[in-house]
């Protein structure tokens, strides 16, 4: 059974409509990657699939294993297994990182019938995955995203990922404000995390990002619309020669 | 500076410095000093007005008679005795002139001194200027290719007569009669001010402007002006005032309404010039007025742009009431005083409507032994769901013998509004201006430089022919604050 | 600054005829502005004047009850605090009388029927906190507690301090806090009274050369709760910290006032209020920093910040700023909002649930302001912000 279903996903901001019919069906363990100009709607894309309020869907529907998401919040679809990597991680000041990350799985957890993860345990668990991607326990005591730099903010959504460990994940724009060097920390933590049945959907405007996370699937975005899908040469192509023929297209 | 040289320069400022401090002699009309009944009655007859503004008036003065003057401002000044004014002086033959060539020379030769050449204006500027001379306004151009697009563009003494059912709809609705003390005051012995109709979806071909002068000795000026724009329609107003260097204090009390109808935008800008009194804080014009503009129809914008640099009192804030829904309120105003200067000026926003958006920016410079206050009300009423305000005001003390306060109230009454307000004080640094000094400027044109920075972001607001008027006024009045 | 020799007899009887001649604040004085106080100047309260015996024997340990003090006798301290009666100290009482604000109807009400109150005085670093706890009940009576306490230079001193109880009462405490040169004080309030309690409170401080005053408080309880705190920096280098959390529910009325006179130059004084509004509940911050001309670098700063979480609840603030200095740094900010939705989605997209995602964020606004200090004075005031979310019905 596909793991992520969007068919026919039509959706608005106020009177504007932004996506215009998208259709896209992941497997489980599949990478796709999403590219697109700015304004085609790929940060709309990411946000409806998390169930961001602001946007009206006027049509089509989002099935994740199975089931319609439509009618869930956005801390349901979170539960059921989505994870959004924000473009712009949100600062939460006086909210405490661990009660934070253990807010979040204790959610998850007790949703799942398994009562509350034991604390020493789990401060273990995050010291270990914090380390994995280089972040220094300093940084798990600070108040969520506060004060943290555009790489470390990163870093943090990818602890997070590991922490939840979702069915389904989606990266918006992943790479953007990370030099070489955190690049690679960040796609190696995404890496480490595809087991045999995660979904990846990335979403870039770069192809760089891609040379390190290798998708399976390729979409162009325009306009509100998949206007092209390929594999992953489909990338170098639009890297080459731009957007400019596509949103024509469009 | 040597002892001499410093003399010799304070007698220059004290005699020298505000260049529109002459008077004009001319003869005028004048009525008794003094504020009766019989007085309105005389001013009403002298405009020849209906019944029904009469009646207007009395009613006026009666709520009057009843207010007491505001204390609430950080202001001090000796009670104005209001029976020691003139209410009504105009020049003689100067009833309603049609063209600039009735008007006498030697108010245009006024205007021309003033920098307001009128003919020139009228030849090269493409804009329309309404010209009020005392109480009466003594020369409106423009007015036949304004009636073209249907715009008018009077004085409103004529308004009165000429176009009585918008002035009965409109006046007094903004800013009622007994709003506060100034206001009845202005609604009982108002002699003259501008008004402007903008019909449906025109766009007025040029900016409006009216310059106030006041020339009389003993005289108050009590203008009154009232812009409607209607459905659609966008107008740009520009007002610009002087008085000549005397020893007494005037007063000057005016009423300015302005409504806009659904997707109508006012652009009100002011420089306000009035003579500030001397270094020793002897004479100068006691500015207390009220504007107001209603936003009525959805998606409707009102703008106030002010430059304050005259005046020896300033109490004045310009409001917006944001009733239509995403209806837009703007403030941006630079308030300089120097001397003995007092101002105590700032803005109302009250959010009615949803979707409601004021911004306030505020840039306040105290120099001399002046003060200068921005007091500010920003209230979101039930009903202004997602609405959003944001106010940023900052004053700059130059120099340590003067004062600059804030006093901001702030209500909301809907959560799903949102208040930002950001306030700081400060002066200019002594970095700043060595590296000015150290580049060659003299001290005077480093700080007019780095206060006109100070106040870009509302500067940048005026229109083109202002803008550089009022830069060089705010250099101007701040000469000798540093020394 | 010496000034004349007033006893505490003295100080009752002239603010008693001054309360005669002027009584409440009308409606229109600007102090008021925002909180209506009709209820309070339609009851017709009696003071207490039961004399009160025992209570604990605890040490650093002062109990009031409606506003009468623990007998002197049954109280211990450590080293360094001279507990007295006010009526006992004519320095302090004098002290008091110069420090009441001109034209104060709360004050000079509470002070006319004040019938004692405590002179304490601090000579040197005291490690263990004092605790003042003050306790209410019944209806129609009126309590005014007055405590007066001095840090001589060099004291340190940390203080908890409480009002709770219960019945359809009326507190108006006044306090006066010197804190002399070099000495600090560190000062935790928590104002947890039931919910039918009015509460005024008028807190003085005065500072000398280089002390330090640090005042957090929590104002949690009471139907009506007014906290106002003027502080004079008198001498250079002192700093003073001043941070509220206010917490309103049903129709209750929140006031937190506070006006700092920077009366010398390189002072600090750093203010930061945080308040949760829900129900039908009313609140303002109106906060005053005044620097005078010969105040010249002084840093004055305020940020107040306050959430509404309800569609009937109002929100006041009134930040002011007068300066006649300029070679200074002054700045405030205020914020009135609801709950940011970028955070809430943030949270809910890690699959926190929307109401305990809103509870989280609530309270991390609270904490925020309390979360840096240290215990004692951490636990004292986390405690009822807690409680109060806990009991908050979303």
């Amino acid at each position: 059974m596909p793991l992520l279903e969007i068919e026919n996903l039509h959706a608005s901001i106020g009177d504007k409509p932004i996506l215009k019919g998208i259709n896209l069906t992941i497997n489980p363990s599949e990478i796709h990657a999403i590219m697109g100009p700015n304004g085609s709607g790929k940060s709309t894309l990411s946000y409806v699939l998390a169930g961001r309020d602001g946007y009206e869907v006027t049509d089509g529907d989002i099935r994740l294993d199975g089931v319609s998401v439509m009618e869930m919040e956005a801390d349901e679809r979170a539960r059921a297994g989505l994870f959004l990597a924000f473009q712009y991680p949100v600062e939460l000041p006086g909210v405490g990182g661990m009660s934070f990350l253990r807010g979040a799985v204790n959610a998850r957890r007790i949703e799942a019938g398994l009562g509350e993860i034991d604390h020493i345990a789990f401060v273990k668990t995050v010291r270990e995955a914090a380390n994995k991607l280089g972040i220094k326990d300093d940084m798990l005591k600070r108040a969520v995203n506060v004060g943290f730099s555009g790489g470390e903010k990163k870093r943090y959504e990818i602890l997070q990922m590991a922490l939840l460990e979702p069915k389904m994940a989606i990266l918006d724009e992943t790479d953007s404000g990370l030099d070489v060097d955190a690049l690679r920390i960040v796609s190696e933590g995404v890496n480490a995390l595809k087991t045999d049945d995660i979904g990846v959907l990335v979403i870039t405007h770069y192809q760089r990002l891609l040379d390190y996370i290798i998708p399976d699937h390729v979409h162009i975005l325009a306009d509100g619309k998949i206007v092209k899908s390929g594999d992953k040469t489909l990338a170098l192509e639009v890297e080459k020669s731009g957007y400019g023929e596509f949103t024509n297209a469009a | 500076m040597s002892a001499t040289a410093e003399t010799v320069r304070q007698v220059e400022e004290a005699t020298g410095k505000y260049k529109y401090g002459f008077v004009t002699d001319i003869e005028v009309d004048k009525a008794p000093k003094g504020l009766s009944e019989d007085t309105i009655r005389m001013i009403s007859a002298k405009k020849e007005e209906p019944e029904w503004m009469l009646e207007w008036r009395l009613k006026a003065y009666a709520t009057w008679l009843k207010m007491d003057d505001p204390d609430w401002a950080m202001l001090n000044y000796p009670p104005i005795d209001y029976q020691d004014i003139h209410y009504y002086a105009a020049p003689k033959n100067a009833d309603g002139p049609k063209s600039l060539d009735e008007v006498d020379p030697e108010l245009l030769r006024t205007y021309e001194k003033l920098g307001i050449p009128l003919h020139e204006q009228e030849m090269l500027a493409g804009v329309a200027v309404d010209a009020v001379f005392d109480s009466v306004s003594v020369a409106t151009t423009f007015r036949e290719k304004l009636a073209e697009v249907g715009v008018i563009f009077c004085p409103i003494s004529e308004a009165i007569k000429n176009h009585p059912d918008l002035v009965k709809a409109y006046i007094g609705s903004v800013v009622p009669q007994g709003d506060n003390y100034f206001t009845a005051l202005n609604s009982a012995v108002f002699t003259d001010g501008s008004f402007v109709y903008i019909p449906k979806g025109v766009r007025c071909p040029m900016e409006l402007s009216t310059y106030f002068r006041i020339n009389e000795k003993d005289t108050g000026q009590f203008e009154r002006t009232l812009i409607i724009a209607e459905e659609g329609s966008y107008v740009s107003y520009l007002e610009g005032c002087t008085a000549p260097q005397r020893d007494e204090n005037q007063l000057h009390a005016a009423v300015v309404e302005l409504v806009t109808m659904d997707d109508a935008e006012i652009k009100y800008s002011t420089v306000q010039n009035w003579y500030p009194g001397d270094e020793n804080g002897k004479g100068g014009i006691y500015n207390f007025v009220t504007k107001r503009g209603a936003c009525r129809g959805a998606r409707s914008k009102i703008s106030w742009t002010q430059v304050e640099t005259g005046s020896a009192i300033t109490w004045k804030y310009p409001s917006c009431i944001l009733q239509g829904e995403g209806s837009v309120g703007e403030f941006y105003s630079v308030a300089v005083t120097n001397n003995a200067q007092q101002a105590d000026t700032g803005t109302k926003m009250i959010h009615i409507g949803a979707n409601t958006k004021s911004t306030i920016i505020s840039k306040g410079i105290s120099a001399g032994r002046s003060n200068n206050t921005y007091r500010g009300l920003v209230r979101m009423m039930p009903g202004a769901e997602n609405a959003r305000n944001f106010t940023q005001c900052d004053s700059l003390l130059v120099g340590d013998q003067c004062g600059a306060h804030t006093v901001p109230y702030i209500t909301s009454r809907n959560p799903s509004a949102k208040v930002e307000h950001e306030a700081t004080t400060s002066r200019i640094s002594e970095d700043q201006m060595f590296y000015c000094l150290q580049r060659g400027m003299t001290t005077e044109d480093a700080v007019s430089l780095i206060v006109n920075g100070f106040c870009k972001e509302v500067m940048k607001e005026l229109p083109m022919e202002f803008a550089v008027e009022a830069q060089k006024l705010i250099g101007i009045s701040l000469e000798g604050s540093v020394g | 600054m010496p000034h004349d020799v007033v006893s505490f007899e003295r100080l009752a009887a002239d603010a008693a005829s001054r309360y005669a001649d002027n009584g409440w604040p009308g409606s229109k004085d600007e102090a008021w502005r925002f909180t209506n106080i009709n209820a309070i100047r339609k009851t017709e309260f009696s003071p207490a004047d039961t004399a009160i015996t025992g209570t604990s024997s605890e040490i650093n340990f002062i109990h009031f009850i409606n506003g009468v003090h623990q007998p002197i006798d049954n109280m211990s301290f450590n080293d360094g605090i001279i507990c007295q009666k006010l009526t006992d100290n004519a320095g302090l009482s004098s002290a008091l009388a110069a420090a009441i604000p001109h034209g104060h109807h709360v004050a000079d009400f509470a002070l006319a029927h004040a019938s004692d109150g405590l002179a304490i005085t601090i000579d040197q670093v005291v490690d263990n906190p004092l605790q003042m706890i003050f306790d209410y009940s019944g209806d129609g009576i009126s309590s005014h507690p007055v405590v007066v306490i001095k840090l001589l230079p060099g004291a340190d001193l940390t203080i908890l301090e409480e009002h709770k109880g219960d019945g359809a009462g009326l507190s108006a405490p006044v306090m006066l806090f010197c804190v002399e040169e070099g000495a600090k004080l560190h000062h935790a309030r928590r104002l947890i009274e039931s919910d039918q309690r009015y509460h005024l409170g008028l807190n003085l401080v005065q500072q000398k050369s280089k002390s330090v005053y640090s005042g957090d408080m929590v104002m949690a309880g009471g139907d009506i709760t007014r906290s106002e705190t003027q502080v004079s920096l008198m001498e250079a280098d002192a700093q003073s910290y001043l941070n509220a959390v206010y917490l309103g529910r049903d129709a209750q009325m929140r006031d937190v006032t506070s006006r700092i006179d920077h009366d010398a130059p390189d002072c600090q004084s750093f203010q930061r209020i945080h308040g949760v509004l829900d129900n039908q509940s009313k609140a303002v911050f109106q906060g005053k920093v005044k620097v005078e001309r010969y105040a010249q670098k002084t840093d004055g700063n305020q940020m107040s910040r306050t959430l509404i979480l309800s569609r009937e609840a109002e929100a006041n603030t009134k930040p002011e700023l007068e300066i006649y200095a300029d070679d200074v740094t002054c700045s405030h900010g205020a914020t009135i909002g609801e709950l940011d939705s970028d955070q809430l989605f943030y949270l809910m997209s890690r699959g926190i649930g929307c109401d305990e995602a809103r509870q989280m964020l609530i309270e991390a606004f609270l904490m925020d302001v309390v979360d840096a200090l240290d215990d004692p004075k951490r636990e004292w005031l986390i405690e009822p912000i807690e409680h109060w979310i806990k009991t908050r019905v979303s």
